[in-house]
């Protein structure tokens, strides 16, 4: 009798590999990996994000905007209003405490937050929020470096084709080439519930300027692990 | 479970068939390859971990599991204008897909649920547990995937999951 195994595995059909050329060029990528950690911790999380800050700093175009926020290993995050010379490093924990405070500002006030840091040096963080007197509503936000193009900034809005099961997804995507970010901010809302944020606030959300970050978060270079629930 | 003395070893051994579910994941060869090779090169860094672990096998799939919909994540950018047209899809029966061009159809996590349930042989309750979901969830996002992957490939064979929908 077939099964959807079998049917599965006539679909693939035969795969052939090196398997020894596989093994050698997992092991050079994790020592790569492993070197970056290595590295990263010597001179601390912090002093890293400086040197690579102010290489990419060097070879950047002028920030989008002026920072506003500093990330340390430790994940505390301070406010440095008007510095045009700040490096930042998000990290998750430092991207959760931005969204809660952007959600703030919106008059919305967080239930719990949790967010994941950059993992490979690829200069993306992401964390999610929820919403309190909403439940089962959450916020999230993707914070991505993106290649610098010569395309022009762009801020788009709308519903998601979602994948969830009982919920609206609505998405606000800025995209600012010059600056090298990508800021995606999704507002989950379970079926039934009213939103507690319109598409516009979405749209404010992701235009926030305490996303321009000109470095990527390169801080903890930790290979990928389950998000850091902060509890807030 | 097999114990293995190096990580060439656990490569040679569990390669095979990690690319297969890989290429059933990302729907072609090469992007399979590729998130076989960034699982492996993830294990390689902890293999002090995966080399004690019970199931270093299994190890290795959780990696490519979390670094699969971390990655679908990232990219998924699929807007669609602020008219609901979620429930007004309409299938041409005569559109015959083939069932890895049928799985690419499926959302992320939907995917590796059958994945996992079907070519991994998984439990609902080890499916559950590797996608951090909750078995009612796991259940639900099955028999719906299974209900999609039939109106584009028919010839899908039954399963007890096909009863609870």
């Amino acid at each position: 009798m077939t099964t959807i195994h079998d049917q599965l595995a006539d679909s693939v059909g035969d795969v052939h590999t090196d398997l020894s050329a596989l093994a050698v060029a997992a092991r050079a990528k994790g020592l790569a990996r492993r070197r970056q950690r290595r590295a990263l911790g010597a001179v601390g999380a912090v002093t890293a994000a400086l040197v690579v800050g102010t290489a990419v700093h060097a070879l950047a175009p002028a920030p989008l905007m002026p920072s506003t926020v500093v990330a340390t290993d430790s994940g505390a995050h301070e406010a440095h209003a008007g510095a045009d010379t700040s490096l930042v490093a998000l990290d998750g924990r430092a991207t959760a405490g931005l969204l809660a405070d952007a959600v703030a500002a919106q008059g919305l006030a967080a239930s719990a937050s949790r967010g994941q840091g950059d993992a490979a040096g690829s200069g993306e963080t992401y964390a999610e929020i929820g919403i309190d007197g909403v439940p089962g509503a959450r916020i999230e936000v993707n914070v991505q470096h993106v290649p610098v193009s010569s395309a022009p900034a762009e801020l788009v809005a709308g519903r998601r084709d979602d994948d969830k099961i009982g919920t609206d997804t609505w998405v606000a995507i800025r995209t600012d080439h010059q600056g090298g970010l990508r800021v995606t901010v999704q507002l989950v809302v379970p079926e039934g519930q009213s939103r507690p944020l319109t598409v516009e606030q979405l749209k404010e959300l992701a235009a926030d300027a305490s996303w321009a970050f000109d470095v990527p978060a390169t801080a903890s270079g930790e290979a990928p692990e389950p998000y850091t629930s902060l509890g807030r | 479970m097999q114990r293995h003395t190096s990580f060439e070893e656990l490569v040679h051994a569990t390669g095979t068939r990690m690319l297969r579910t890989a290429v059933l994941l990302c729907g072609d060869h090469q992007r399979g390859e590729d998130l076989a090779q960034s699982a492996y090169s993830v294990a390689f860094t902890k293999w002090r971990l995966v080399s004690r672990a019970d199931d270093p096998a299994a190890y290795v799939r959780t990696i490519m599991m979390r670094l699969y919909l971390r990655e679908q994540r990232r990219h998924r950018v699929r807007e669609v204008p602020l008219v609901d047209d979620m429930h007004s899809e309409v299938i041409d029966p005569s559109l015959r897909l083939s069932l890895l061009s049928a799985l690419t159809t499926l959302p992320d996590l939907d995917r590796a649920v059958v994945v996992l349930r079907f070519w991994e042989d998984l439990s609902i309750a080890q499916t559950s547990a590797q996608l951090d979901i909750t078995e009612s969830a796991c259940r639900t996002r099955s028999s719906r995937a299974l209900a999609r992957l039939r109106s584009r490939f028919p010839e899908l064979a039954q399963t007890a999951e096909d009863d609870i929908s």
